[in-house]
């Protein structure tokens, strides 16, 4: 029975497991490498994008920061904690005024 | 020149506790300073005659009706099956913290009269006798309600008592029936809120949690100059509060302290000088706020009952309702959520 065709990757493995010793008669190809004027020129590009993409990234990190920042929290009846209010609660002397009403016990 | 906005207030006695409706008007021309004047002459006598349907200190109530009918079938009118309903279903939902049928119990410490008469004093002994074999409460189970004919049978020897939940669903109705069109009210039953909006657009209302310590008897004219004193306050435009304790409603049986609230294991008062708390302070109110008055009015007694802070987690568990407990050495807590239900509750797209 054939080995199935390999699927991918860069290297075949035999039906045995192990990768094959290379061939001393047929060297594998060395890998691609630019020349050194080409890589600096890459180089430069890359890092150059980079760049580009840092400062707008920053930029809109900042932009939404403001955004929210000066958002109101409160929509339709205008509702956002008032001055002297601590976890829901305003101590008497933040009242400004007698309040509009009073709970006790009913 | 821009209107200013107009308030209405209309403030009297009812219900044995003191009563205040304010309505907001923002274009006060005389037509709707009219509109405001005639609801809340409306509001008024609507109150008259829930106090006349849902009293237990008036014998010719429908409720005293009802309870005297006990061990047969009565059908009732709309509001009053309604009520019943809901007081079933909250004693239901608080496994039988809240308790309607809870009259027999009161009745036996003492409180067979209105508060205004008995308030903070001597009611004498308990009366001897034989004692009736029923159970004094919990009996929610076999109240048989028919919503078809608008029917209720109370068991033998049963009776209610709707005092925990009545004011809150009047305050519900009120802001229903009558209070709707108005941009912004603020309706008070002896403590127990309903609120839109504010005083003016975009402010809410300032409400204050009173110091039980220092209530002045039920009944009798402010005696202090300086009115009441406050613990705090927190800004509601949405939903309701209420407020329960032992702290007012108390008076003397057999020199005995003894109040309103029921427990419902024992069926005796609640014990008052037992902490009820996790760190030795003696818990005196809870404040509860929640989308019906109805409901605040059921939770707070509730949450009382639990004591802190296991009443105050009860509070918040959901994010439906929250809290804020008021101690004997005049400290407060609230729940965690208290800030956090205030904004949603104004930002709900049900109160504008």
């Amino acid at each position: 029975m054939n080995a199935p065709p390999p699927t991918g990757g860069s290297e075949q493995v035999p039906a045995g497991g192990q990768p094959a010793a290379p061939d001393p008669r047929h060297p594998p190809a060395p890998a691609y490498a630019p020349p050194p004027a080409a890589r600096s020129r890459a180089a430069r590009s890359n890092w150059a994008l980079r760049l580009v993409a840092g400062v707008l990234s920053a930029l809109a990190f900042l932009g939404f920061w403001q955004l929210a920042a000066h958002t109101p929290r409160s929509s339709g009846n205008g509702y956002a904690p008032p001055a002297g209010t601590s976890g829901g609660l305003v101590q008497p002397g933040s009242f400004g005024g007698p309040p509009n009403g009073s709970t006790r016990i009913s | 020149m821009e209107a200013m906005p107009m308030l209405t207030t209309r403030a009297r006695r009812g219900m044995n506790t003191d009563l205040a409706l304010t309505v907001r008007v923002d274009a006060p021309s005389p037509d709707a300073r009219a509109a405001a004047e005639a609801a809340l002459t409306a509001c008024a006598e609507w109150l008259e005659a829930m106090e006349r349907r849902f009293s237990r200190f008036l014998p010719e109530s429908e409720l005293s009706a009802l309870n005297a009918a006990a061990g047969s079938t009565r059908v009732v009118s709309e509001d009053l099956f309604t009520v019943i309903a809901l007081a079933l279903e909250a004693m239901a939902s608080t496994d039988g913290l809240f308790d309607p049928t809870v009259l027999p119990a009161l009745r036996a410490a003492g409180y067979d009269h209105s508060f205004d008469q008995i308030g903070q004093r001597e009611v004498g002994a308990a009366a001897h006798g034989a004692r009736s074999a029923a159970p004094r409460h919990g009996r929610g189970r076999e109240v048989r309600l028919d919503a078809a004919r608008r029917a209720i049978t109370l068991p033998e020897g049963a009776a209610l008592d709707l005092g925990g939940i009545a004011k809150g669903w009047a305050a519900d109705a009120l802001a229903a029936r009558f209070l709707d069109p108005f941009p912004a009210y603020l309706i008070d039953l002896g403590g127990d809120m309903r609120v839109r909006g504010g005083p003016k657009p975009g402010t809410p209302w300032l409400i204050a949690i009173e110091d039980a310590r220092e209530a002045p008897m039920l009944g009798a004219k402010e005696a202090a100059s300086s009115g009441p004193r406050y613990l705090a306050g927190m800004h509601v435009s949405a939903g309701a509060v209420a407020t329960s304790g032992d702290a007012r409603r108390w008076w003397l049986r057999d020199g005995r302290r003894m109040h309103h609230l029921i427990h419902p294991h024992t069926g005796e008062p609640v014990r008052t000088d037992d902490g009820r708390t996790d760190d030795g302070r003696r818990l005196v109110a809870v404040t509860a706020l929640a989308p019906t008055a109805a409901e605040a009015d059921v939770l707070a007694k509730v949450a009382f009952l639990r004591g802190a802070p296991d009443g105050l987690r009860w509070l918040a568990r959901g994010a439906a309702s929250a809290g804020v407990c008021a101690f004997a050495d005049g400290s407060l807590e609230a729940s965690e959520n208290l800030e956090e239900y205030l904004h949603a509750m104004a930002l709900s797209p049900a109160h504008p």
